[in-house]
This record gives structure tokens, C-alpha cells and sequence, in this order.
């Protein structure tokens, strides 16, 4: 056998073994891209839902710091969560106070606290307020387990709850969450938001 | 730590082939008596490893792995007979566009996901050279030890996943084929299938270099 062939099958040897020890996992395909989540809550008959009414603003979470805040872009959302329900057959309250189902939206932009249900296939995202409670002004409850147990870093998420307000108590089920992660990070176009937030509708509508 | 590894792995490559060259040029200038040789007492091998996976790996990543390295020691005790080491590494990938996954009836999910595998196999093995003063050396393989598998599933910058060791017990038949009559290198192939208990089983193919001392 040639010199030369011994040194160009020792050269290839060597770069196909450079190449399997530099290999790294690269993500790229799926960072670009969203993951929407949506669940109903068990056992909810959405029949009797006839009316809903839609917040006028976003709560957004900042670590410690929450607040409400809207603009043209959350207004956008916002319309587009309504075209959602109408198109389900749902209509749209002319009196929120007497709506069935309230829709209400937060948006993380910085949280370090999440809960991880371990039961959950995902393990991910399956966060839930600090105490389990909702935080605006219905006090509304999510009527599932609870989830424990583990700490995280997320940011870039919108929730989109829908409440149950014909409930009769001082507390309201949630019987809609939908879940769009890394949404708002700033790369995304309104498009591929709305594209976003139809998904949820599309894939677990809140109707039965 | 891989990458040390890796460094370590060539380096030793780097130096074994060297050395190898030079008692080759050695011998065939200064002691042509030793030409008579006919079977390696030690031989070093360094492959690139491919695999087709099978069973219930195949049900996760179905896809052909081109990545991955592999590493054989064996000492012969006779001309026949070597036992020695086995150990590499191996990975897989697969892109999974945009699905839905239905966890339960109340949940959906939808999302594009990447999952990816790797195994380190690493075993003992028993080698029998069937024709050792051929030019072209086949022999057959049995090796018993242990091979770690993972699996993880990633999902933007989040993954879950989960490595677990299994029993290992992997046939194997090759090939050496010196560099010409009495090298000390040449080149090394052989296939074989991995069957470990914590449900890996794969056949696999490794293509690369060895150094024989006589």
C-alpha cells in the first residue's frame, strides 16, 4: 500500500474522530420556534358557557413586581383572543360583570419561581401561582392538583386564563389555560404570535 | 471532560503510529529475519463507529447514527486467542417538526422537538483470530460488560431525559488488514450488536486504524 494512501486513511481516521468528539448538541431548530400548551380543566361542561368578556390589559410579572399595562400591541392580543371565543360560539358580554367566562392574560417577563408537577409528561411549564391562587381581583382557583417540588427560570411566556364566573363561592375555577412560551421575546412577528395563540385555540379549544 | 478524553485519544493515536512507523522502518532495514513474523502479541484500535438502532431504540430515533468512536485493546495469548477491552461512545439525533402531543384527554401540547441519544458501551471481550498468518485477519468476538444509554428530548432551551447502565453482552466478527507484509498498522473493521438489558440493542459498525506489536 502507498505511502500516500496510508497517510490520507490516517488523515481521515483522525478528522472522523475530531468530528465525533466535537459534537454538540445544537437547539436551534426548536429555540426559534414556540411551544404552545393548553388544558381544560376535568370535567367541565363548557355547554352551559355562553357569554365571556375579555380584560382591558395584560398582567405582567416581573419577578417580585407585578402590574397591568396595555397598549396597542396587547390590544392586539387581546382582539385576537376575542375573534377566538366568537368563532367557538361564544359571545362576547355586553356587561362583563354578567359574562360566564372571564379571559384574563399575564405575561412573564422575568420570573425565578416556578412549580414543576411531577406527574406531568412535560415536566416543563407546568408552573402555577405562588400560592396556588389567581391573582387578580376574582380570586379564581385552578382545580387541579397541585404541583411541588421544583425551581426554575423562565421568562417570555403568556397565560391566557379562562375563569369560570357562573360559580357559585368565593372562589372561581379556571377551566381554560393556555400557554405560549418564549412568545414576546422580540423576534417574533404579530403574525407568528396570533399564529401562536390560534394554536392553542386549535389544539384544546375551551368548549367541550 | 469529553474533549480531554478525546485529546487524550489522539494523542495516544499520534504517538502509536509514530512509533509504530519506526520499528517498522526499523526492523525491515536492520533485522529483515524478523519478517518471518506472523501474529500481533498486542493490538491497539481506533475506530469510528456507526449504528443502525434496533428494538425499542429504534422506536425513539430510528435514524442512522454516524457519530461516534470506538476504542479496542486485545492481547493475544496465543496466536489465536485475545481477550482485551472495549469502549466508545455514540450519539444520535433526530428533529421532530411541529406536532401535537396529547398527554392526557385535558391536555395538548404542540411544539417541535429535538431528541437525541448516546451510548458508552465498555466491555471485556474474548477474540478468536481465525487465520492469523493471512494477510487479511478475520476473527470473531464475544464481549460481556456494561453499556450506559440516554435518551433526552429537548424543546427550546429545555430538555428532560434520563441515563440508566444495563448489562451488556455483544458478538462481534472483523477484520485486520495490515498496511502491507509485517506492518505494525493497518486497517481495522468488524460489526457487531450491542444487546444491554436497560432496553438498548443496536448493530453496529467500526472502521479505523489499529497498531499491532508483534
Amino acid at each position: 500500500m502507498s505511502q500516500t494512501l496510508k497517510l490520507i486513511l490516517t488523515i481521515v481516521g483522525i478528522s472522523v474522530l475530531i468530528q465525533s468528539c466535537s459534537l454538540y448538541q445544537d437547539n436551534t431548530e426548536t429555540i426559534i420556534q414556540n411551544v404552545s400548551i393548553a388544558q381544560k380543566a376535568p370535567d367541565t361542561d363548557f355547554s352551559k358557557f355562553k357569554t365571556f368578556t375579555v380584560t382591558d390589559s395584560i398582567l405582567y410579572i416581573d419577578n417580585e413586581d407585578k402590574y397591568r399595562a396595555s397598549n396597542h400591541f396587547v390590544e392586539t392580543i387581546l382582539a385576537n383572543i376575542s375573534d377566538n371565543f366568537t368563532s367557538l360560539g361564544y359571545t362576547r358580554a355586553t356587561n362583563p360583570e354578567e359574562a360566564d367566562l372571564l379571559v384574563d392574560l399575564t405575561y412573564i417577563l422575568s420570573a425565578t419561581t416556578v412549580y414543576y408537577d411531577p406527574y406531568y409528561y412535560w415536566g416543563w411549564d407546568y408552573w402555577w401561582w405562588w400560592d396556588g391562587y389567581y391573582p387578580y381581583p376574582y380570586y379564581p382557583y385552578y382545580p387541579y392538583p397541585l404541583p411541588v417540588e421544583y425551581i426554575s427560570y423562565y421568562t417570555g411566556n403568556l397565560i391566557i386564563e379562562t375563569v369560570d364566573m357562573t360559580h357559585n363561592g368565593e372562589r372561581f375555577p379556571i377551566v381554560w389555560h393556555a400557554l405560549v412560551r418564549s412568545l414576546i421575546s422580540g423576534s417574533n412577528s404579530k403574525e407568528e404570535i396570533s399564529s401562536a395563540i390560534d394554536e392553542c385555540f386549535t389544539i384544546l379549544p375551551p368548549k367541550n | 471532560m469529553k474533549k480531554i478524553f478525546c485529546i487524550a485519544l489522539l494523542a495516544l493515536l499520534s504517538v502509536g503510529a509514530s512509533f509504530g512507523q519506526t520499528q517498522n522502518d526499523e526492523f525491515a532495514d536492520y533485522n529483515p529475519n524478523l519478517k518471518a513474523r506472523h501474529s500481533y502479541e498486542q493490538i491497539y484500535s481506533f475506530n469510528w463507529q456507526s449504528y443502525l438502532p434496533l428494538g425499542s431504540s429504534n422506536d425513539y430515533i430510528s435514524r442512522y447514527s454516524l457519530e461516534g468512536f470506538n476504542f479496542n485493546f486485545t492481547y493475544f495469548v496465543t496466536s489465536n486467542i485475545g481477550v482485551g477491552v472495549d469502549f466508545g461512545w455514540s450519539y444520535n439525533k433526530k428533529f421532530v417538526p411541529r406536532e401535537i402531543y396529547r398527554p392526557d384527554e385535558n391536555t395538548a401540547v404542540a411544539a417541535a422537538i429535538n431528541k437525541y441519544t448516546d451510548i458508552f458501551p465498555i466491555k471485556a471481550q474474548f477474540k478468536y483470530m481465525i487465520n492469523p498468518k493471512d494477510a487479511v485477519k478475520v476473527y470473531a468476538s464475544a464481549g460481556l460488560g456494561a453499556l450506559r444509554y440516554g435518551e433526552e428530548t429537548h424543546v427550546q432551551d429545555l430538555s428532560i431525559g434520563q441515563h440508566s447502565w444495563g448489562f451488556l453482552m455483544s458478538p462481534e466478527v472483523g477484520m485486520i488488514v495490515p498496511f502491507g507484509k509485517d506492518a505494525l498498522w493497518g486497517l481495522n473493521a468488524n460489526a457487531g450488536l450491542n444487546w444491554a438489558t436497560n432496553n438498548f440493542f443496536n448493530l453496529y459498525f467500526n472502521l479505523g486504524l489499529y497498531i499491532g506489536i508483534y
